[in-house]
């Protein structure tokens, strides 16, 4: 039998010779039975390995025995080297399973329940973020600063957001708490983060610089706030000569622009009138072109309030291209509008974006749509929205143009309220509203000449 | 490459004895004698059963596919909270989504049929002698050759890499 394994090379994939192997096996089995030689034989040429069943006892080797029980002959039909009996190949196909396997997937089974609950937590979270991504978009900053900060612990990665999104549109002190309240001085410092580092990095190189330039005028911006001077007793030129005397050869980019937003700051406090403010906002642009966020509002402001309406348009435009949902530009536009007579126009857009109302809180549109209509001399609706104005914005002007439109529509009761708010606040009711109502004054001087300043 | 091959095997320790118990579940159900069942060894085999040749074209490949698919299955819903968040919204400050992810990385690790499966299947279904019918082997190209180049990846440790290397990636960015 080992000639006749060695010589066949029998143990590859390759089918026997079967007559050769007959005869090698004949060979090989001259001191067996000659009987049971033949049933052997036979058995390879039917291709089956038969035990015979006549009762008398065949001779096999032991090389013919199943090398795992030992006691019954090889199964040859599998494979001519095949080593196992058939009873053993049985039981080798029912070999239990292993625990260790049942084990693994109770554990795995009870991790996915966990991965599960772990995922329906972040639901709620990753439905906002995709939200705010996705009005990131569309460049609809206040939703997605919203979205974004209105998450706890949401992440890095949303933090990292949040940082870019405030930086676009000039939301400098969410830059400054998002940075410090989820990255470390290490995590800062990694490759990944260097956008949010430089972002981190300028901003507290422009607030030094802001710092430094606001310095000279805190001390009169806070009189002018809490009114304990007015501003035509504020020493203007000698401020602005302070301011100038800032500048240094050594002075950064970022000095020059916050001494001309400082100028600015003081030339608006004190009411010097919108082309000075103009002259030092284009100052800002033309130092730092990059800091939209800085001046580009405030100018589209002044250039409004000097009727430039087209480059208010134009202006307005850009602010849409930063901050899609900037009302400001809606703001601007209906005031353009109003100015150059188109009320209708001005009307529309003043109500769609008081629509937004809810939103945005944008309480002067109020005002805005409250002089619209008296313009266009329909002083009952006017005096309705007057009633909102008055509740949701309360400012001097608000309150003389609730009383002058409470003397229009015969309403004394509302006259003498707003006549009360203003005494509570050391003020009389405007001389323009008598003067209004002496006829010596009208909707269009008031409002369309003027911006509504009582 | 043996070594390394061996390495990820016990690195992915869950992915490897997942495997390995899923294939001796298909070599019962195919009535495949199993001739080894120690799941960890320390050979290329490790995380596999030895096993008889399948008869069939049709056998050896769900042989191979079934315990794949298992494995992704199992390494898709790991992979969920590990998506949302580390990568996408950057929590890392949480043990829970470092333990999904290497349950992740050990399931899509150990994916792959063992490389000689992987041959025995080609003989067996696109073999010039016997193979599947034409439908069959339509029907079977796409999971065959996903677990095809998958094998021989696995044989060299590299799916391991690859994961690793992946989650590193998205994990950052």
């Amino acid at each position: 039998m080992d000639d006749f394994n060695e010589k066949d090379g029998l143990g590859g994939v390759e089918e026997p010779n079967v007559e050769e192997e007959i005869e090698a096996v004949e060979e090989a089995a001259a001191e067996l039975d000659e009987e049971a030689v033949e049933e052997v034989g036979e058995a390879f040429e039917d291709g089956i390995a038969i035990t015979p069943d006549d009762g008398e006892e065949i001779h096999y080797t032991e090389e013919d025995m199943c090398i795992l029980c030992g006691e019954n002959v090889r199964d040859y039909s599998v494979a001519p080297d095949y080593d196992l009996c058939s009873e053993c190949r049985a039981k080798l196909a029912r070999t239990p399973l292993k625990f260790i396997g049942f084990a693994v997937i109770i554990v795995l089974l009870g991790a996915c329940y966990w991965a599960g609950f772990m995922t329906y937590q972040d639901l709620a979270t990753v439905q906002t973020v995709l939200s705010a991504d996705e009005a990131v978009q569309k460049n609809a900053c206040y939703t997605a600063i919203n979205a974004y900060a209105g998450l706890e612990n949401s992440g890095d990665k949303t933090a990292k957001k949040l940082v870019k999104i405030a930086y676009q549109c000039g939301y400098l002190s969410l830059i400054n708490e998002t940075v410090e309240g989820n990255f470390s001085d290490y995590q800062l410092s990694l490759p990944w983060n260097k956008d949010v580092k430089k972002i981190y990095d300028d901003y507290n190189t422009a607030m030094k610089s802001y710092d430094k330039a606001y310095e000279v005028i805190s001390e009169v911006d806070e009189k002018l706030y809490y009114g304990e001077i007015k501003p035509d007793e504020v020493e203007y030129d000698k401020l602005i000569s302070e301011l100038d005397a800032l500048k240094t050869d050594k002075s950064s980019k970022d000095d020059l622009t916050f001494i001309a937003y400082a100028k600015y700051s003081l030339t608006a406090i004190c009411q010097k009138g919108n082309e000075t403010e103009e002259k030092y906002l284009l100052e800002i642009q033309e130092i730092s072109p990059e800091y939209e966020w800085l001046y580009l509002r405030a100018l589209t402001q002044v250039k409004a309030n000097l009727g430039k309406g087209e480059e208010v348009k134009a202006m307005c435009k850009r602010l849409r291209e930063l901050n899609s949902e900037d009302y400001y530009a809606d703001y601007y536009e209906e005031k353009i509008l109003r100015k150059s007579g188109d009320y209708n126009g001005a009307l529309e857009i003043a109500l769609e974006l008081e629509k937004g109302f809810a939103q945005n809180n944008f309480a002067p549109v109020y005002y805005e749509i409250t002089m619209l209509y008296m313009l266009k001399g329909d002083n009952k609706t006017a005096f309705e929205w007057a009633e909102k104005c008055y509740a949701n914005y309360l400012t001097l002007d608000t309150c003389n143009i609730y009383a002058l439109l409470a003397k229009l529509t015969g309403n004394a009761d509302a006259y003498k309220e707003a006549e009360g708010k203003l005494q509570e606040n050391d003020y009389e009711v405007s001389e323009k509203v008598q003067q209004f109502l002496d006829g010596k004054l009208n909707a269009v001087k008031l409002f369309r000449e003027g911006d509504g300043e009582f | 490459m043996t070594a390394i091959y061996i390495i990820t095997k016990f690195l992915t320790l869950p992915g490897t004895l997942l495997k390995a118990f899923n294939e001796q579940l298909m070599c019962r159900i195919f009535k495949c004698p199993v001739e080894d069942t120690r799941y960890l060894r320390l050979d290329e085999a490790c995380g596999h059963v030895e096993h008889e040749l399948l008869d069939s074209g049709k056998k050896s490949f769900f042989y191979c596919f079934i315990p794949s698919l298992i494995s992704f299955f199992f390494g898709v819903i790991f992979s969920v909270p590990v998506i949302f968040e580390m990568f996408y919204l950057g929590i890392y400050d949480s043990i829970f989504p470092y333990a999904f992810l290497w349950l992740a990385i050990s399931m899509f690790s150990n994916m792959f049929p063992l490389i000689e499966d992987a041959m025995l299947m080609k003989e067996k279904v696109y073999g010039k002698e016997g193979g599947c019918g034409k439908a069959a082997k339509i029907l079977f190209a796409p999971g065959f050759a996903v677990m095809y180049v998958g094998a021989r990846l696995e044989a060299v440790g590299a799916t391991f890499f690859l994961d690793a290397v992946l989650a590193f990636v998205f994990a950052i960015l």
